[in-house]
């Protein structure tokens, strides 16, 4: 697939079962495609509930926002990856950029929403938002940038974890 | 912000017809509420998707923002314009 950018070349391929890989070039054009295939592989699982899809659409499409913007800022071409797994009980996400880096503990924490001073946080929501609406997320520093790990459990595995 | 800028502070924005929002989506709702409140105005919202609502929740902003069902319901309380 291609309309004419240079590195717009889209790849999408199964690795072993249950594992999908998806690369996409780092333009924000491709982060409703990212959306849609999560969402379409998380339904693959019957146990996965219709709202928790709808929060890991979220939850990616901000992490991939995220690492096209790292790559922008960077002025990296390179493609970002996003890989699907998908267990039996959960999804599991992870995008990898190559943005050089990022330091979780800089995002600044957001003042109480009774507070004035959180309308002066227009942007910065998208990590809270990701650590709210995964079940799990990690963001590393690999060698040559960062990955976003996103899971979302299936309903059975949140119901089996409530009952202790 | 078109309306702002011509003296009305006390605005409705629909977003009954959206299904999907992000941080950046989120950003510019506070933006926008931010600058009517400046001017002693208010900014409500009509939110019909739960899954957008649940976004402005985890966000803590249910507590910043008054939703609404409607655009009727919203002038009903209080704004003028959308």
């Amino acid at each position: 697939m291609s309309d004419g950018h240079p590195g717009d070349e889209m790849a999408v391929a199964d690795f072993r079962p249950g594992e999908i890989v998806l690369e996409i070039p780092a333009r924000t054009e491709y982060v409703s495609l990212v959306r849609v295939v999560v969402a379409a592989a998380a339904e693959i699982e019957p146990d996965m509930d219709s709202a928790r899809i709808d929060d890991l659409r979220v939850a990616v499409s901000e992490a991939t926002t995220n690492a096209i913007v790292a790559h922008d800022l960077h002025g990296v071409s390179d493609r970002i990856r996003i890989q699907c797994n998908l267990a039996d009980d959960e999804i599991a996400v992870v995008v990898h950029d190559q943005g050089m880096g990022f330091e979780p503990d800089e995002v600044p924490i957001l003042p109480e929403p009774d507070s004035p001073e959180r309308l002066l946080h227009e942007s910065g929501l998208g990590v809270h938002l990701m650590q709210m609406l995964a079940d799990e997320s990690e963001i590393s520093a690999t060698d040559d940038g960062t990955d976003v790990r996103l899971v979302v459990y299936s309903s059975k595995r949140r119901r089996r974890d409530s009952d202790g | 912000m078109a309306e702002v800028r011509v003296g009305n502070h006390q605005l409705v924005l629909d977003l009954s017809g959206v299904d999907f929002i992000d941080s950046f989506g989120l950003g510019v709702v506070i933006g926008a509420l931010k600058r009517v409140r400046i001017l002693d105005g208010d900014l409500r919202l009509v939110v019909a998707e739960p899954r957008v609502r649940r976004v402005f929740e985890v966000c803590d902003l249910d507590r910043v923002f008054d939703f609404h069902v409607s655009v009727e319901a919203a002038v009903e309380n209080g704004a003028v314009r959308r």
